[in-house]
């Protein structure tokens, strides 16, 4: 998806105006941040695990070449047809062929955020498929007929009421109340129907497995085996950094996943897929496709090879003040939050989303959460520097710009300024929040910001290295 | 599609030349294997530890837990288990009708006798099935597709009945992997932890999005 054409400036204004949308962020993201906070707190182990993860990616990313052909010859001998696209365009018209070859009417689509990425709805709504979203907050944000706002949560900007409104003009079968329990089970009766009647199914992947050629899919709904298993053929889109060497490496990651997600310890549905219908299944699509997506990856790979770990848990946004207040839609691409910030200028190009790496506090929250520990407020001082470097950043910004990156360069000042700044900010605190502060009007006038923590994020990191046994 | 597949492996190998960050140029397979095979070492420093010594009650307090929600019981032999099952239906207030997986250790008993009716279709009912695996760690079931195990009955009934033999259960999500390794995959193995869930509308829990409602565990043998 593209940058849209107003800016992000105007786009977090009206965010920041729209009450509505705070309620409903606050009550899925405060939940989400909640019962990250206890499912880590219940698994001493997170810190290990965590580094652990990373070096597991770290290794697959150094050896991408050599998982990508294990796991395409894995694939083909379990049955599978595997494809390769290099860009968006080339990957949704790989699909649309699969899905005209098959004379498929109606295809249900399992949640992914590669399809969102490489623009399968709009792809499959310009072929004349029928496209039936089967995730529930997927489903809720094709009747509201808009884009995901979460990447787990896609459906984050919508109150109960809202979505009470969208089921009751659209669904056959009327929700007997507002309550959430009936909102579900009249989009079960909803989409039932369309499972059964699909000619495709498709979806994407958490993690490809090199050493058998299957593919993982996650959910709690179990939306993705009822997409995948009655359909003729089952399509998989899939990042190219999805890779793990076996099962016990996707185990691996799948403990940080799920926790830093949703809170769980294990998604209600862990499911490998592996190749088509074998003959003596009962049941099973008849045709297996994988479609392997480079779109910017390979590139990512030479020049910001840490954002290859993310594993799209979701937690940085969860934490982020900036998400929190503006949500998914103010930063009008695939990806929000941190993590688009540093993704975003990788699909749509810096010049466009230039804007982006500059909506963040550098308060260091997502880097503290991300379980893969990618430097996300590095990778996003990256993309200033870069962007000034190229000179996309407007006058009145450069000369701004200029006095901090002659400070940012230099990390001994840099700390210092920041937390010149923090103590600064306190001053103006009134009982946790501020509600008013200079050359902040843009914001306060709005909103209040969240008093910075005594320390910042750096002083209390080295204080917590300080003393941690080494 | 071949020029694609080249020119992003081509890319990679390039990238891979130049020693960027987090590359490494030219490692021959068995250096990524053996560096692959490290990365698993220790296991028990970046896993969870099992709330109690013993592998099935750890199970049985995982299963039940609040994430999970699942319910269990435990029964000496597959003969009690029709009886078990009715029960269960009894009280949930569900009718004595049941799907079970074609299977013959299934198959075999009297479900009449326990007064169900033994049905074809599954249409959100209740339905049985046997798994191959549980794992303490996580409270999960497992079930691999196959001739007697379609994969769609377990996600279009409303009650789930899974079977669990004692013996069947692993310790950790490790010892799934080390048990299925160097065996063909199959074409689904479902690692099932619960009922079907969401809590897409403003993070509220409800279960029964598109599956089963409930899910109850019987645990055969080892009591
Ligand atoms: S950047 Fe880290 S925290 Fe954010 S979605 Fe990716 S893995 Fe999760």
């Amino acid at each position: 998806m593209q940058v849209g054409m107003t800016s992000f400036k105007a786009r977090a204004k009206s965010a920041l105006a729209d009450a509505t949308l705070k309620t409903a962020i606050d009550r899925t993201a405060g939940n989400a941040e909640t019962k990250r906070a206890t499912a880590v707190g219940e698994f001493p182990q997170f810190d290990a695990a965590r580094r652990r993860g990373r070096k597991i990616k770290d290794h697959v990313i150094a050896n991408l070449e050599h998982y990508l052909t294990q796991f395409e010859r894995n694939a083909i001998a379990s049955g599978a047809k595997v494809h390769w696209a290099r860009t968006s365009q080339e990957a949704s018209r790989i699909v649309i062929d699969i899905c005209k070859a098959a004379n498929a009417k109606s295809v249900t689509r399992s949640k992914s955020m590669l399809g969102e990425e490489i623009g399968l709805p709009h792809a499959l709504e310009a072929a004349g498929i029928e496209r039936v979203e089967t995730d529930l907050a997927e489903h809720i944000v094709q009747l509201a007929d808009e884009t995901p706002s979460h990447i787990v949560w896609p459906a984050m900007h919508k109150t109960r009421e809202q979505v009470a409104e969208l089921f009751k003009s659209q669904h056959q079968e009327l929700p007997a109340s507002d309550a959430i329990p009936d909102l579900v089970e009249s989009a079960r009766k909803d989409l039932r129907r369309k499972f059964l009647n699909a000619d495709v199914g498709i979806s994407g992947a958490n993690f490809l497995i090199a050493d058998t050629g299957a593919i993982c899919t996650v959910t709690n709904e179990g939306n993705a085996e009822l997409t995948t298993t009655p359909p003729k053929v089952h399509i998989v889109t899939a990042g190219i950094e999805k890779l793990v060497p076996s099962l016990g490496h996707a185990f691996m990651l799948l403990r940080l996943l799920v926790r830093s997600a949703t809170g769980g310890d294990f998604t209600q549905y862990t499911t490998f897929h592996c190749g088509p219908k074998r003959p003596e299944d009962a049941d099973g699509p008849e045709e297996f496709h994988i479609v392997l997506v480079d779109n910017g990856r390979t590139k990512m790979r030479r020049e910001l090879p840490e954002m290859l770990r993310c594993i799209r848990c979701g937690a940085c946004m969860n934490h982020c003040v900036v998400y929190r207040q503006i949500g998914g839609h103010a930063y009008g691409a695939t990806y929000p939050g941190p993590m688009g910030s540093v993704l975003t200028p990788v699909l749509d190009g810096l010049k466009q989303s230039r804007e982006l790496p500059h909506a963040c506090t550098l308060n260091g929250k997502c880097a503290e959460v991300c379980p893969v520990e990618i430097p996300l407020p590095s990778l996003l001082r990256g993309w200033r520097e870069r962007s000034w470097k190229e000179g996309l950043e407007p006058v009145t910004v450069r000369a701004g710009i200029g006095g901090w990156a002659f400070v940012a360069r230099r990390p001994g000042l840099y700390h210092m300024a920041t937390a010149i700044a923090v103590r600064l900010m306190r001053l103006f605190k009134r009982g946790g929040r501020i509600a008013w502060m200079p050359f902040a009007g843009g914001w306060t006038e709005y909103r209040d910001l969240p008093a910075p923590p005594k320390k910042t994020f750096i002083n209390a990191y080295h204080a917590s290295r300080r003393g941690a046994k080494p | 599609m071949t020029d694609a597949r080249d020119s992003i492996l081509q890319s990679l190998r390039e990238s891979s030349n130049t020693g960027g960050a987090g590359t490494i140029g030219g490692v021959g397979s068995d250096e990524i294997a053996a560096e692959a095979q490290a990365l698993l070492d220790d296991p028990i420093a970046v896993r969870p530890t099992l709330p109690s010594a013993d592998i099935v009650d750890s199970f049985i307090t995982r299963a039940r837990g609040a994430k999970v929600g699942a319910t269990v019981d435990r029964i000496a032999s597959m003969e009690t288990l029709p009886a078990t099952v009715a029960a269960y239906l009894a009280e949930a207030g569900e009718r004595a009708q049941l799907c079970r997986q074609p299977t013959p250790s299934l198959e075999a008993l009297d479900w009449a006798a326990a007064g169900i009716d033994v049905r074809g279709d599954i249409d959100d009912g209740a339905f049985v099935a046997v798994a191959l695996w549980g794992i303490s760690e996580t409270g999960s079931v497992v079930v691999h597709s196959a001739a007697d195990q379609p994969i769609l009955s377990s996600f279009l009934c409303g009650v789930q009945f899974i079977v669990l033999k004692a013996e069947r259960i692993l310790a950790h999500l490790e010892d799934y992997a080390a048990a299925v390794q160097g065996d063909l995959a199959p074409r689904n193995a479902c690692l099932i932890t619960g009922a079907s869930g969401t809590t897409d509308i403003e993070g509220s829990l409800v279960k029964g999005a598109h599956g089963p409602r409930e899910l109850h565990i019987i645990i055969v043998g080892g009591v």
